[in-house]
């Protein structure tokens, strides 16, 4: 070896271009890709979890000898799992060209839209769904699982009455389940985004 | 950045693929800026920057290898190391790549020509033991090039 390690490294990087530094977006890419992706796939996991559900409500419902309200029962799970599908999809409709933090931005704005959309869910649909299955209950009056609760001479009102107050505790306990459910699976992913978008938005700046 | 260059020189001798570079770069950049505040002028602020340069790489090696990175890959991807334009350079920053760590910090100390007494300042080390170690280093570069350069 002729020349010493010194000169090598002085003569090299006199004129060396590889020492232009990198666009400091490209960490952010990649974390926030990461992030995005984490969400999306837990989003998605959480909604086909309910295919299942929905299969089980049927079984359920066939072997309580209520098939009718277990189809029923199954139609609303499905409504539900297109409705999720339906607000997930608008993950797509966010412009890819558009730059790093206004996508991350425009991603946390949807996340917070599915979040008001799956509250609203819980304190009017799924109080109505219960209702509705109350009423088909009782129209129904078969001899099934729940005739064995509702008499000849109980009223349509004492049914929606019992209902009412049921889809109150099961929105109630929906809402809180929710939230605890939402805390443990996407808590830590969901701040992890917050802080990327906070500190993107402080190097802007 | 100020002092991006060097960032870069420190950067390119603890990885291996320009995609953990430019994550090494980056995320040394960012903790360079956020702790900005605690930057006292005892020091230089090319040392502070090493500093943390530094830490960052070794923190990331760490946390690749329990990753499960598989060590010999990455030995076979920076022999056909082509980051720099000099050949030399690229040849000698693969002879860098095969040193350990604290020792990878040294010599890229001493080649930037940091005097020995803040070298032992940055490793935790006497300024002896630094010059002692630089001719040992200096041998063993010597060896794993020899033939190889220009």
């Amino acid at each position: 070896m002729e020349k010493s390690i010194e000169k090598i490294w002085t003569e090299a990087f006199i004129n060396e271009q590889a020492l232009i530094a990198p666009k400091i977006n490209g960490l952010y890419n990649q974390k926030s890709k990461s992030v995005i992706n984490k969400i999306r796939r837990t989003y998605e996991i959480d909604n086909k979890g309910l295919l299942p559900m929905a299969g089980i409500v049927l079984i359920g419902g066939i072997l309580l000898s209520e098939p009718i309200i277990g189809v029923y029962g199954t139609f609303l799970i499905l409504c539900l799992y297109y409705f999720n599908s339906k607000l997930l999809s608008q993950f797509d409709s966010i412009d890819v060209g558009s730059d790093n933090l206004t996508y991350l931005k425009d991603y946390k704005s949807i996340i917070n839209s599915i979040m008001k959309a799956t509250k609203k869910l819980f304190m009017f649909a799924i109080p109505l769904a219960v209702l509705s299955i109350f009423t088909l209950a009782y129209t129904v009056k078969e001899k099934s699982f729940f005739s064995n609760f509702i008499s000849s001479d109980t009223t349509i009102f004492e049914v929606l009455g019992i209902g009412l107050i049921v889809a109150i505790i099961v929105s109630f306990i929906g809402i809180i389940v929710y939230k605890i459910s939402t805390k443990i699976l996407y808590g830590t992913l969901i701040s992890k985004l917050d802080t990327i978008i906070k500190e993107m938005e402080e190097l802007k700046n | 950045m100020p002092h991006a260059g060097l960032i870069i020189k420190i950067c390119r001798a603890y990885t291996d693929s320009q995609e953990d570079f430019e994550d090494f770069y980056q995320e040394a950049c960012l903790q360079i800026w956020k702790s900005r505040d605690a930057f006292k002028d005892k020091s230089k602020w090319s040392t502070w920057i090493y500093r943390i340069t530094l830490n960052v790489c070794l923190t990331l090696n760490k946390k690749n290898k329990r990753r499960g990175t598989n060590v010999e890959i990455l030995h076979e991807e920076s022999e056909k190391n082509t980051a720099f334009k000099d050949e030399n350079l690229n040849l000698l920053y693969d002879a860098i790549k095969k040193l350990s760590e604290t020792d990878r910090a040294v010599i890229l100390l001493h080649l930037e020509e940091n005097p020995h007494k803040e070298i032992a300042a940055i490793i935790g080390t006497s300024p002896n033991n630094i010059a002692v170690r630089i001719n040992r280093i200096k041998k063993q570069l010597k060896i794993i090039l020899d033939g190889k350069i220009n």
